[in-house]
């Protein structure tokens, strides 16, 4: 997605302004005229300033341009129906895995992860199901038995050693 | 000398070396790991170390961490997925290194630089550790204030195209840094009643979304076609080291200089090292405008800077017990486990041990380029992996990297927002590196500028009364200046065409 | 019917089985140890050496798990939503006490199943080697005579040495505002920023400013316990130096899900005090400096009982609590 400058700067300047807002909100340090507040507040308005600078170039260059620059523009792979489909889905697989994993296991979420991916990118069926169940396995083994990470274990919890 | 006989001694005995080789292939998985820090791997170590005699215990900590430091540019340099926040500052450079064909160059002069810097910070270990480490007590925090303002400046530095838009994202970093609890007035901000947003936005999982999951969006969706085959990665990692050392010997000896010394300095470590090396390098360079397209120069000077940190960060450690980095910190309580009290008095207590250490911290940086050598033509495989294999597992990899930073789905959240962040900036032309730099130095930022001023009553003029924070001020403030003169002139020449 | 009687007492009958055994047989899959502070810090060290010596006792393996962030809250708040099964416990901190009183959580020790007391190391009173004051009567005097001139550091607001040094001030009718805090991340870095001359005290433990000590840049004044720590035994007692009957430590603790079964419970304050007794536990705090406190499940709950009224009653003078 292709936003102009001009548009990025005045969202981002809407975002300091709250920031700034919600900042001032915020109590001092018992005993000091500053606190929590003061280093968000000058966050804001650093940030406020140069998404001001920044949209006054973008008007500039539309200006410059005679506004042919869209203010928005999707980019060409959005239109493409298989490739912005498979954006959104590396998205949802992950959101999945969030909501999921704890529930479900680390085991059989990844190795649904990646052959969901892997059929969608034409990888051939054989080697996706080879490639899945070993090197999630390799991580299982790597992480939650070497380094001790507590992948989730979800429904093996009680196959697994 | 005896001490020292008997330190070559312990050190050069099977049982010892064994330990070292194991540590080392350790340090170089976890380094190149996303997700996974020398921290973590030397976090890790300190129960396997309490079963071991010392100077086995110390070996295998040193190796592990010095391995792990230089492994992070191997993913970086590869995936553009740096695999430590030390890698971070240069991993647009080696990246596009990889994407001329010249991975093996690039690789070759992070292992043999890492290594260089890491000799070289030995070396002052040895050598001036009780002065140096005076010197690093010596920082309150107004002198860290305009250290940390100065490293902010890198991020204009380090910014190819438009500094504006760096000193845009520096700020986005700059706020995510505000949000949670961990602030000097220990008020919840920006939480919005969540107790994962309270904890704050962890800097490793939006490192891996900025970087990798940005990247597995390009190119799982929108296929675009970004990794070099394995075939046109050619060469051999240390052709043309040499020349490179000899070419950049000042950016070299600066590099590890500068690494040292931030390294002792008890509240910044390695990636920040990194950071100001890399921005070093290209505002003395001759071709500044080279930076950024794929040249080696500044990967020389960061390499040998954050390797060179590792070792300066034991120098306040040895000598006073305060932690260089969060490394050292462990280290400090190995220390004490093994009997081996850090103070002004360990080189004299157990000279046997301590030069046992810096025999160890040569070995572990020499043995780094054998080492070094098999995990980049091992981890050169991984190109040859069709990228509609490799870039499912590498969001795989990343869950799992995002998951073990604080062994929480909360950091995979926060891997998947950071991802979708990254992508839309590199969509609009805007540095992503600099988002790391802000959320890095915003809570140093911040501590140091709310202490200095409770401690002088709201004095501003305080932070110019310490003859280091003054000399350090007066640098940050020319540094911002010259720019803005120099705009101005130019402005001034082009109004009067004379 | 019959068919359905038979397997209602069949079911039971499994059940009934399945019950105690579950309890009998603990452990019979790794356990969590939940550690709500960073990889590397004391907490996590003294986290590590109880899970690896839980490991040998159980014979299952004992996973030590960091969940930083939120000053402890996150950590806290895990160890209790897990399931009361004897397969996740935690290490609970001082901050235990503290944090509900700032409002930044609902859980107080009342939400956990206390196995055990572990460890316990009380306030010192540090200042510059150099510092003119020679007791911490001197030092007192000193801060009586000027308000807000001398700053303090070592934690972050209304942390656990804030406290320590804001209740004193408050047991000597002092106004806790006149040692105006300096947060920092830690008792390293106000430490060191003691010696930089950034600020005049530091009331952090007596180990954490060991090495600072022992290199003569650091000197402790009093220590806020009843007897002197095993480091240094010519240290006074706060009640000694001052009169003061204020006391302050920081502690960490074994600590469940709360409604864990009784006989999980017990076999894991067994598992404790034995660990707790053993040489290796006494070798790894002492060469740390740690104190090696004990306490069961009673001792424990009536110690955070009062340690949490302490606090309270503290952190409304400071002006932190809510």
């Amino acid at each position: 997605m292709k936003v102009s400058d001009l548009v990025t700067g005045l969202v981002l300047l809407a975002a300091a302004i709250a920031i700034f807002a919600y900042a001032q909100t915020f109590p001092a340090i018992p005993g000091q005229p500053y606190g929590a507040g003061a280093f968000p507040t000058v966050v804001a308005v650093g940030l406020g300033a140069f998404s001001i600078l920044l949209a006054w170039r973008g008007y500039e260059a539309r200006r410059r341009d005679g506004g042919q620059q869209k203010l928005i523009a999707l980019a060409d792979w959005t239109r493409t129906p298989g490739t912005g489909a498979n954006f959104l889905l590396s998205l949802v697989l992950v959101l999945v895995y969030v909501l999921l994993s704890d529930r479900i296991g680390f085991i059989p979420l990844s190795i649904g992860i990646l052959l969901v991916l892997f059929w969608r990118t034409g990888v051939r069926p054989v080697t996706g199901v080879a490639v899945a169940v070993i090197m999630t396995l390799v991580m299982q083994v790597a992480f939650a038995d070497l380094l001790r990470v507590p992948l989730p274990r979800g429904i093996l919890d009680r196959v697994l050693w | 000398m005896d001490a020292l006989l008997a330190a070559f001694a312990t050190v050069f005995d099977p049982y010892v070396l064994l330990i070292i080789c194991l540590s080392s292939a350790y340090g170089l998985f976890v380094g190149a790991m996303p997700g996974l820090t020398a921290t973590m791997a030397t976090a890790l170590l300190v129960p396997i170390t309490f079963f071991m005699p010392p100077v086995p215990a110390l070996a295998a900590i040193v190796t592990a961490t010095a391995m792990a430091i230089f492994a992070g540019d191997i993913p970086g340099c590869l995936l553009r997925i740096p695999g430590t926040p030390a890698s971070a500052a240069y991993v647009d450079e080696a990246y596009a290194l990889t994407r001329k064909g010249k991975a093996e160059q690039a690789l070759g002069a992070g292992v043999v630089f890492s290594a260089i810097g890491g000799i070289f910070g030995t070396i002052v270990l040895v050598t001036a550790a009780p002065a140096l480490a005076e010197i690093a007590l010596q920082f309150s925090s107004f002198e860290y204030f305009w250290l940390v303002c100065l490293g902010l400046t890198c991020a204009v530095f380090i910014t190819t195209e438009s500094p504006l838009k760096g000193i845009i994202t520096l700020f986005i970093g700059l706020f995510v840094a505000t949000i949670g609890l961990d602030n000097p007035a220990g008020q919840p901000r920006f939480t919005f009643g969540s107790a994962d947003l309270l904890s704050g936005v962890d800097v490793i999982p939006a490192m891996i979304g900025l970087f990798a999951i940005a990247e597995v969006l390009r190119v799982v969706a929108a296929a675009e076609v970004r990794l070099p085959s394995a075939a046109e990665v050619k060469g051999s990692i240390f052709r043309g080291q040499w020349e490179l050392a000899k070419k950049y010997r000042v950016q070299v000896l600066r590099g590890s200089a500068s690494g040292t010394l931030i390294g002792a300095l008890p509240g910044a470590g390695a990636d920040i090292a990194a950071w100001i090396a890399y921005a070093m390098s290209k505002r003395f360079s001759k071709e500044p405008q080279k930076f950024g397209t794929g040249h080696i120069e500044g990967i020389v000077e960061s390499g040998a800077a954050n390797n060179a940190a590792v070792s300066g960060a034991w120098i306040p450690a040895l000598v006073f017990g305060i932690p260089g980095d969060s490394i050292t910190a462990i280290v400090i309580g190995v220390l004490y486990l093994k009997g081996l009290n850090p103070g002004p008095t360990i080189f004299i207590n157990n000279p046997e041990s301590i030069y046992a250490v810096f025999i160890l911290f040569f070995l572990s940086n020499i043995i780094m380029l054998p080492f070094g050598w098999l995990a980049i033509k091992s981890a050169k495989q991984i190109l040859r992996v069709p990228r509609n294999i490799l870039m499912p597992l590498i969001l795989m990899f990343c869950i799992v990297g995002a998951f073990a930073m604080n062994n929480s789905l909360y950091g995979v959240t926060v891997m998947l927002v950071f991802g979708l962040l990254g992508f839309f900036l590199e969509e609009n032309g805007f540095p992503i590196a600099p988002v790391i730099l802000g959320m890095i130095l915003g809570p140093m930022l911040e501590q140091n500028f709310i202490t200095s001023l409770i401690k002088s009553d709201g004095d501003m003029l305080a932070f110019f009364e310490r003859p280091i924070a003054a000399g350090l001020g007066i640098v940050t403030l020319l540094v911002w200046a010259t720019p803005i003169v120099l705009a101005l002139l130019r402005r001034r020449r082009r109004m009067s065409p004379a | 019917m019959r068919r359905r009687s038979l397997f209602v007492a069949a079911a039971s009958l499994v059940l009934a089985g399945s019950l105690p055994a579950a309890a009998q047989d603990y452990p019979t899959r790794p356990i969590t140890l939940i550690v709500p502070w960073a990889a590397g810090g004391g907490t996590d060290a003294v986290a590590r050496i109880i899970g690896s010596l839980l490991e040998k006792d159980l014979g299952q393996p004992v996973n030590v798990v960091n969940r930083t962030g939120g000053n402890g809250v996150v950590g806290h708040q895990a160890i209790a939503s897990g399931s009361p099964d004897g397969y996740t416990i935690g290490i609970a901190t001082v901050e235990l006490n503290m944090m509900h009183w700032q409002g930044l959580t609902n859980l107080t020790y009342k939400d956990y199943t206390p196995i055990a007391l572990m460890n316990a190391d009380p306030a010192g009173l540090q200042v510059r080697a150099d510092a003119p004051y020679k007791t911490a009567k001197d030092l007192l005097a000193a801060i009586k005579a000027n308000p807000g001139k001398f700053k303090a550091s070592g934690t972050g607001q209304g942390g656990i040495w804030h406290l320590a040094i804001a209740g004193l001030l408050k047991d000597q009718g002092i106004d806790p505002a006149a040692v105006p805090w300096v947060p920092s991340n830690g008792a390293a870095p106000g430490l060191q920023d003691l010696v930089a001359g950034g600020v005049e005290i530091v009331p952090c433990s007596i180990p954490e400013a060991r090495s600072l000590i022992d290199a003569g840049k650091v000197k402790s004044l009093a220590i806020m316990a009843d007897k002197p720590p095993a480091l240094y035994p010519n240290l006074p007692t706060l009640e000694q130096a001052t009169g003061s009957k204020w006391k302050t430590a920081a502690w960490r603790g074994i600590v469940a899900p709360k409604g864990l079964p009784q006989p999980i419970v017990d076999k894991l304050v067994a598992a404790m005090e034995k660990i707790n007794k053993s040489a290796e536990y006494k070798e790894f705090m002492s060469s740390r400096g740690l104190g090696i406190e004990w306490g069961g499940p009673k001792e424990f709950t009536a110690f955070m009982e009062k340690a949490d009224a302490d606090f309270g009653a503290v952190m409304k003078a400071v002006g932190i609590a809510k």
